[in-house]
């Protein structure tokens, strides 16, 4: 899946992530992690942000995370709601499993 | 103490919502500027206003938090409504401009500084955006680089001459034009009139100003005290940005200027220029205005009174090259002609 266009989605509340996608076309996944909980969870936040972009088939990508101290399925969903915003698709309710 | 409050969007378009935050930034000595076209706000169950903040095309400006609300990082929420607006409307590169001793609240909310004078921080949310700016236009050059910076509102005599001096003077020259859409002839148009305007000269580069040339318009003056001077606080922040990180990255040691005899504001940033590139190793070289066939200094704000008086194209000749001239005659210029006739 391609990236088509800037897209920021989630907010700076406490226990929440805001998530910046920019499309990077031809230069590979970028990621800038900015966490209030980095110093504990830094790998795996970074091995969830990969994981989303993997499983979109996501190969170029400037992700900037700033996050508040959200749980692992609020980076999830806030990295698929990222995808499909800046991807311009909708998400596929049906492929949830 | 127990707070009930929620965030909703403010539309300054309309009355009510305009006049509400109006008055809530006036207690914490902001003013709501013209150019705010959103905002974000937390209010009670009354509808009373505890905290806001506001946006005006890429720049987030006009924040205040009621005192009581202080500390429950009710701006990281404010700043993530004005992003998501932003987005959705097309403005990826934003900027917050505040005071320097706010500016670690920005950078806690994932905003990156830009540059710091002594007044005022100007923030950024994509770190290295100057940078990114910069790569974009850089070209080779083995020799003198120089720049100009030009409204072109609309490109005139006075603007081909200073682009020919300058260009003689160096040996590339990038030719910045004033992106900021606030002038009567669109931008669009001003880059394409500079452009047909200069073609014939080879080493002259036209670039649109970006976010960075900033224009006096786009300065926020409202957390000014009156005391200070908007004008020469804004203009160190432009002088500085140019000197410290453009002009170094595009190898940039001249900029081009012309002789400001009218205007106070123009001649104050002249003189700033002349004090603040020098040391950050930029030479300004500052050049006496052109004057018509009729001995009149040429200057573009001349050019839009004459076309609101309804000038005809034989005198504008004296003023304007032929693409300039042309472009009158097209639907856009006719339109912009119309509207200055408007105004007068």
């Amino acid at each position: 899946m391609q990236l088509k266009k800037p897209a920021v989605v989630g907010t700076l509340e406490s226990c929440d992530v805001q998530i910046t996608l920019f499309p990077n076309p031809g230069k590979g996944v970028e990621i800038n992690l900015d966490s209030i909980v980095k110093v504990m969870f830094e790998k795996s936040i970074l091995q969830t942000v990969r994981e989303e972009l993997e499983k979109f088939q996501i190969s170029d990508a400037i992700v900037q995370i700033n996050d508040k101290g959200a749980f692992d399925w609020v980076i999830r969903a806030r990295m698929q709601a990222a995808i499909c915003r800046s991807a311009e698709v909708a998400f596929d309710w049906k492929g949830v499993s | 103490m127990e707070h009930n409050f929620h965030l909703r969007d403010m539309i300054p378009s309309l009355a009510q919502d305009k006049r509400a935050l109006a008055a809530f930034l006036l207690r914490h000595q902001l003013r709501l500027e013209d150019d705010i076209d959103y905002a974000a706000a937390f209010v009670d169950d009354e509808d009373e206003i505890m905290a806001c903040g506001c946006a005006a095309g890429s720049v987030l400006k006009c924040f205040a938090v009621d005192e009581r609300l202080r500390g429950h990082n009710l701006l990281g929420q404010l700043l993530s409504a004005l992003m998501a607006d932003r987005f959705a409307k097309g403005r990826f590169e934003l900027f917050v401009y505040t005071k320097p001793q706010n500016s670690a609240l920005f950078i806690n909310s994932g905003f990156h500084p830009l540059l710091t004078t002594d007044k005022v921080a100007m923030l950024e949310n994509r770190e290295g955006g100057v940078a990114r700016f910069t790569s974009a236009i850089a070209a080779p050059c083995d020799g003198v680089c120089g720049a100009v910076v030009m409204n072109c509102n609309p490109f005139t005599l006075g603007h081909r001459y200073l682009a020919e001096y300058a260009a003689a003077h160096c040996r590339l020259l990038y030719l910045f034009v004033v992106e900021e859409d606030r002038s009567v002839f669109p931008f669009a148009d001003r880059l394409r009139l500079v452009q047909e305007g200069v073609a014939d000269i080879s080493n002259i580069r036209v670039c649109p100003g970006g976010p960075y040339m900033i224009s006096a318009a786009t300065f926020p003056t409202y957390f000014l005290k009156q005391d200070d001077d908007a004008v020469a606080i804004e203009a160190e922040l432009d002088l500085r940005l140019f000197g410290e990180q453009i002009a170094p990255q595009l190898n940039i040691s001249r900029r081009f200027v012309g002789e400001e005899p009218a205007c106070a504001v123009t001649q104050q940033y002249n003189r700033l220029m002349r004090e603040l590139l020098p040391p950050l190793g930029v030479e300004v070289v500052e050049i006496p205005r052109k004057t018509e066939s009729g001995g009149t200094a040429i200057s573009a704000s001349t050019v839009r009174r004459l076309i609101a008086e309804g000038a005809d194209q034989q005198l504008l000749r004296r003023y304007l090259p032929d693409s300039s001239c042309a472009y009158l005659q097209t639907p856009a210029g006719r339109a912009v002609a119309a509207q200055l006739r408007g105004q007068s």
